[in-house]
Parts: C-alpha cells; structure tokens; sequence
C-alpha cells in the first residue's frame, strides 16, 4: 500500500534526477548553439549538420523529461504547493529548448551571409545570450537546495542579458549605417537572426523572473 | 413514538448540523491545506477511521473517557430544550465569527437545562470544564508554536533538497491527519452520550439510523475554498499534530490528574490557537488579531447564550408546545424562503422584461436609423442619376453644337468672298464665344455650390447684406480652396480682376492687411 511507502524517498529522489538530467540537457543544448553559430559562421558545414541533428535529440530527450517530471508532480503528489511554479519553470526552458533548436534550423534553411566583419559580433552575441540561459540553471539548481542563493544567480542573468541587447543593437546599427554594399533585404535578414539570438536571452530572463517569484515563495 | 422521532431527529439536525456547518471545516481546511486528502489511501482511511472511532463510542466497545456527570435525565423534553438553546446560541455566536464553538453551547444548554431543573450546577464540575476550554487552546497554540519552530529549522537547513523535504513534511501531514482524524472523531464523538439512542430501542437498528442520518447531515458540511486556508506545509503539518495532541489528551482520564475535565473541544477554536502559535514561531501573521478576538469572543457567547437560553426555555415550555414552537418556526422559516425565493424570480422576470424592453427599443432606434441611412443613401444615388443624365444631355448638346458649328463654317467656306460672308463668319464666332461663356454649366455649378454650402451662403448673407451676388460667388470659391488663376478661368475674367475683387471682398468683410481672407472665409 502507498501509505506505508510514506517515507520512501526513492521517488523524491528520482525526481530530483530528472530535474538535474532535464537541466544537464539545456545546458548542453546551451553548448550545441553556440557550437552551431560558430560552425556556422565559420563554414565548417559538416560540424553545423551534426550539430543539428545533436541538437534535435536533446530537443526530444529534454521532451521526454518535462512529460516524465510532469507525470510524477501531479500523479505522485509532489510539491503540492510549488507543482504550478516548477512547472512553468520547466515550460520556460522548453521555451529555450525551442528558441536554440529553431535559430540553428533557420541558419541552415535560410543561409544568411553574414559579412566577414561581423561574424565575431554574431558569434559574440551567440555566446552572451547563452551565458544568460547557462546562468540560470545553478539558479535553478539553488532554488532546490539553497533558495537564498537564487538572487545572486538572477543579477548575473540580467546583466549577460543587458549586454547581448547592447551588442545586438551594435550589430543592428552596424548593418543599417555602415554597409552600404548590403542590399536592404540582407540588411533586414541580418536584423532578423540578430533578434532571433536576442531571444535567447529574452527567454532566460524570464526564467530568471519566474525563479525570483519561486523564491520569495519559498520564504513566505 | 411518532414524537420521540421527531424530538429526536430535531435534536440531531440542531447539534450535528451546527458540526457540519462550523467545526468540520476547520478540521479539513487544514487537511486540504496540506495537501494529504489529495491521496486516495487518505480519501479512503479518514471516513473509515471516523465511522470505526464512531463505533467503537457508540457501541461502547472501548471505554470511553469518562465523562462528567451531567447530573441530567436526558428525556424527550430535556434533549428538545438543549437542543434548541444551544442551536440559537450557536447561531448568534456564528454571527460574530464563523469560527465559534459548536460544543461548547451544547455544553453550556446541558447546564442550564441542569441549572433549571436541579435548581443548581455542579462549580467544581463547571469550572474544570471551563479551565479545559482555555487550557486546550493555549496549549495547542504552544505546541504549534514549538512543532513550527523545530520544522522550520529543519526545512530551512541548507543543502537539503525542497523536493525532499516536501515529501517528508507531506509523509508527516498524512500521518498528522489520520491521528486528527481519530482523536477528533474519539472527542467530538462524545457528544454521543447526550443523544438519548437508547429512546429508538436496544442494539445496532438504533445505532445504524443514527449513523444513516449523521451521513445525511454530512452531505450538508460547509466545504472549503483553497484561498480559506492557504497555509505552508510547515504551518499545516504543526497545526495538525497540534490539534490532534490536545483532541487526544482532552479525551484522555489522565488529564484529571493536572485539575482539567476531559471534554469535548472545539476545533475552530484550536485551530485559531494553532494559527496564533504559527504567527508567533514564523513571525509572519496567519491570522489577524481581530478574527482571533472575534473568535475568542464567538466561544465565550456560545456557551453563555446556550446556558441561559436552555434555562428560559425550559422554564417555559413543555416538550410538546416546544416542538410546535419549533414546527411553527420552520414553517415560517420555509414561508419566508419560499415568499423570497418568489420574489426574487418575479425581480428576475422584471429584469429580464425591462432587458427586451430595452432591446426592442434599441432595435426599433437601429431600424430607424437604418432606414434613414437608406434613405440618404436613395438621394445620393438619385443624385449620381441625375448628373449622368446632366452629363448625356451635355454630351448630345456639345455634339449637336459642333455639329452645327462645322454646318455652319461649311456654309461660309462655299460663300463668296464679301460682306455676308464676313458676317456669317462673324456669327458663327460670336456663338462659339457664347459657348466658351459656358453660362449654363456656370450656373449649374453655383447651383450645385448653393446647395452644398447652404447653410454657409446663409450665415454670409446674413453677417454681411450689402455684398453683392458676384462677391457672394468669389467667397464661395475662395472657400473651396481654389486659386486666383483658376477663380478667373471660372468666373471669366482676368487674374487681376480676381485680385481686385478679392480686395473689395476683404474691405468689405472688414478684414486687417494681416487677417487671411480664405481662413476668415472658412471659419464662419
């Protein structure tokens, strides 16, 4: 009878897992992108295939984790108070799972041609929009055992944040006052993936605002 | 028979009812609080656990605590009076605050029914039973106090995983719950004693109507929203192991030994004290201090009321008058609640009337309207008509006038060179001038201009009488915004001419050099 497995903390356990399994495959997606981006502005178009294809298995991996997560929150009973929360935390980062899956198929079905001068600034702008999104995982990891820990995590967030919007709008007003040789169509394509990398810190931002939520939840 | 089945059945919906009403949902607030009655093995315990402690009293199967000598013949008359007093009593305490002591004014009408017929109480007794109503609250609230403090220093040590300590504090809600479950029900389950079973007969027919309409009066329980008891699982788990200690131990002989009587409490009132304990170890307040004096307030009126309207009534009333009394109010009671139930459907059908009322005369406005805009939309098309007609006519009377035209200078062509011919040319040049005059169209044109501008060619006149018919026509055009060179070609004159009429116009209108005379001419 369930009852007497009360105290059994095996499936606590499993669930504390499975979040860490479900947080170890964004961050490695996290890598996948920025490996994609550079493979990719680099013409390294082998590296950029695999790394595709990488990314769509941890896309579905991660799917199977959130559904898995999901079942054991609301069949199980688990964190009754704080089920809706954790999941809508996972729902973000599926958000950000489908943000970096989508900008890497884009890249290969749209092929834009990024001028040779500012591929360090795409590439620059890829690795700040996911150090936002990395940042927030020890945040999220905190929250579990350290809640008092999470605001700090959630300050570097804003910043790796505030500093890809910046060099975006650097790119942006690059493209748009300086190259003239660009036609407006490549101009607005350019503007277009810049925005679409942008996202990825949009969205790590908002799991930094639902982790400061879930926090001073905590402590109430 | 008939009235003991009455008497008896009054008896039960004026105490259980009350139970269900006010006491029930403080204890499974706290359940649904923490989260335990959402597994199926809680769902499934909790009502068994409650029916067996119900039995195991009923039947007496286990020896209850033993309870005061009430030093009361519980007879048909005695369970009708304390009955009604302590259902009044505990309406009028409900009224200061929802959470109030149904026991307690049960208790307090035993003793005023006591108080009435043996002509006195026992102090001894009353005191005791008094000090464990105070007693029971403050301890409960130290012991939610203490349970808090120690599980709010183990759920906030670092490193430990929430999901962890979820589930242990949840493992320990569940566990909390079916312990509340027994002890509330061995408690309050003492108010047994007072319904007289033994009037229905000897054996278990008696036991399971009772029990068939106790379930009755449970379908009646006040359920509970989420937002009424939205507490953490650390206030949750402390306030159900705090109840259930003190449910235990106020049913337990043991407590004789400190001065206390074991008596049935009041799980409203607990659960007030534990919500105090709370706020006092979490320094975070759960509960206001006014629902705590209101509350406090509500179980001191419970009894008091309940004593002293037991005592009145009793003084007055025979069993029989009493239940006719009681019949009467409940058919007023059903009077009334049928007369509003009436009312408020007629005020519904009114509302409903005064809304189709209301539509019907908002669809007739929008026929109206309708109909207007048609009609409008009629003249305009009439209007279009009429100058395509305007139009064919001009056409077929431009093509007859050329082809006059060209008769005409064929004629002069064939004359002889000479007088006639002179002014036969001469004839046909003055009609094409004539023509060029295009006088008719011109007039059409003010015509139409007349029409549109009406009510701005009436202000005009009217502001200023003494302008003459082609000044009239000069502002007209200057309103339409047209320029000087093109005011001339319509008026068919020069450029110059317009400007001096254009002078006139503006001496006349008593205009400054600095005033502009198209927008003077637009703003009247």
């Amino acid at each position: 009878m369930k009852l007497f497995q009360l105290f059994s903390t095996s499936h606590s356990k499993l669930f504390v897992e499975s979040v860490d399994k479900l947080l170890n495959t964004v961050d490695t997606a996290l890598i996948l992108f920025k490996e994609g981006v550079r493979s990719y502005l680099y013409n390294d178009a082998e590296s950029f295939s695999q790394t595709l294809s990488t990314m769509a298995t941890a896309e579905t991996e991660a799917g199977v984790l959130r559904r898995d997560i999901e079942n054991m929150l609301y069949s199980r009973g688990s964190l009754i108070r704080y089920r809706g929360d954790v999941m809508r935390l996972l729902e973000r980062y599926d958000h950000i799972l489908s943000i970096l899956s989508n900008d890497l198929i884009q890249f290969e079905i749209e092929s834009p041609s990024v001028p040779t001068e500012l591929k360090k600034e795409f590439v620059k702008l890829a690795e700040l929009a996911t150090m936002a999104a990395e940042t927030t995982i020890p945040g999220t990891k905190a929250y579990f055992t350290h809640p008092d820990q999470v605001s700090e995590t959630i300050h570097r967030v804003y910043l790796y944040d505030k500093q890809a919007v910046k060099l975006s709008q650097s790119i942006k007003r690059t493209v748009f006052h300086d190259m003239n040789q660009l036609k407006l169509s490549e101009k607005f394509h350019l503007r277009y993936f810049a925005l679409h990398i942008e996202d990825l810190s949009t969205a790590a931002v908002k799991v930094a605002e639902q982790l400061s939520v879930m926090s001073i939840k905590r402590s109430l | 028979m008939i009235l003991t089945y009455l008497t008896l059945a009054f008896a039960l919906v004026a105490t259980v009812l009350p139970l269900m009403k006010l006491e029930y949902p403080a204890l499974s607030g706290v359940v649904c609080a923490s989260g335990a009655n959402e597994r199926w093995s809680v769902k499934i315990l909790v009502p068994i656990l409650t029916v067996a402690a119900l039995a195991v009293l009923m039947l007496g199967l286990l020896p209850a605590a033993e309870q005061p000598d009430w030093g009361v013949t519980l007879d048909l008359h005695a369970v009708a009076i304390i009955s009604l007093g302590a259902a009044a009593s505990v309406i009028v305490a409900a009224a200061i605050h929802r959470f109030t002591s149904v026991p307690y004014a049960l208790a307090g009408a035993l003793f005023g029914y006591q108080f009435m017929t043996e002509g006195g109480v026992d102090v001894s007794l009353v005191g005791g039973i008094a000090l464990s109503w105070v007693a029971a609250p403050v301890l409960c609230s130290l012991l939610s106090a203490l349970i808090a403090r120690m599980l709010l220093r183990y759920a906030t040590r670092p490193g430990r995983n929430l999901v962890i300590i979820d589930q242990r504090l949840l493992a320990g809600c569940i566990l909390c719950t079916l312990l509340l479950t027994v002890t509330a029900a061995w408690n309050l389950g003492q108010f047994v004693g007072f319904f007289p079973g033994a009037l229905l007969g000897e054996g278990v027919v008696p036991f399971a109507i009772t029990l068939v309409a106790v379930g009755l009066l449970f379908l009646m329980r006040t359920r509970i929203s989420e937002g009424d008891t939205d507490f953490g699982s650390v206030t949750t788990l402390a306030i159900l192991l705090s109840m259930a200690v003190c449910f235990g131990l106020f049913s337990w002989n043991g407590i004789r030994e400190i001065g206390l009587v074991p008596t049935t409490l009041s799980a409203s009132s607990l659960l007030v004290a534990g919500l105090v304990g709370v706020s006092v170890a979490m320094q975070n307040p759960m509960i206001s201090g006014e629902d705590v004096l209101k509350s406090a307030a509500a179980s001191f009126v419970a009894p008091v009321l309940g004593f002293l309207l037991a005592y009145c009534l009793s003084m007055v009333f025979s069993t029989l008058i009493l239940l006719g009394l009681v019949s009467m109010t409940a058919a007023l009671y059903l009077y009334v609640r049928k007369q509003r139930s009436d009312s408020r459907r007629r005020e519904m059908i009114r509302d409903r009337e005064e809304q189709i009322y209301s539509t019907q005369k908002s669809l007739s406005a929008l026929e109206v309207r309708v109909e207007t805009h048609e009609k409008e939309l009629l003249n305009k098309l009439d209007n279009k008509r009429k100058e395509l007609v305007d139009f064919a006519v001009g056409v077929s009377e431009q093509k007859a006038f050329m082809e006059k035209v060209y008769e005409d200078l064929v004629k002069v062509r064939a004359m002889p060179d000479g007088h006639n011919r002179e002014k036969a040319l001469d004839d046909v040049l003055s009609h094409i001038r004539e023509r060029m005059y295009f006088t008719r169209e011109m007039n059409d044109f003010y015509a139409r201009t007349e029409v549109l501008h009406r009510d701005f060619n009436m202000r005009l006149k009217e502001a200023f009488p003494d302008l003459t018919e082609n000044e009239r026509k000069l502002a007209n055009l200057l309103r339409q915004g047209f320029s000087s060179k093109y005011i001339a070609s319509l008026m068919n004159i020069t450029p110059k001419s317009v400007e001096i009429s254009r002078y006139r116009l503006r001496t006349k209108l008593g205009l400054k050099r600095s005033d502009n005379l198209v927008q003077y001419i637009k703003s009247l």
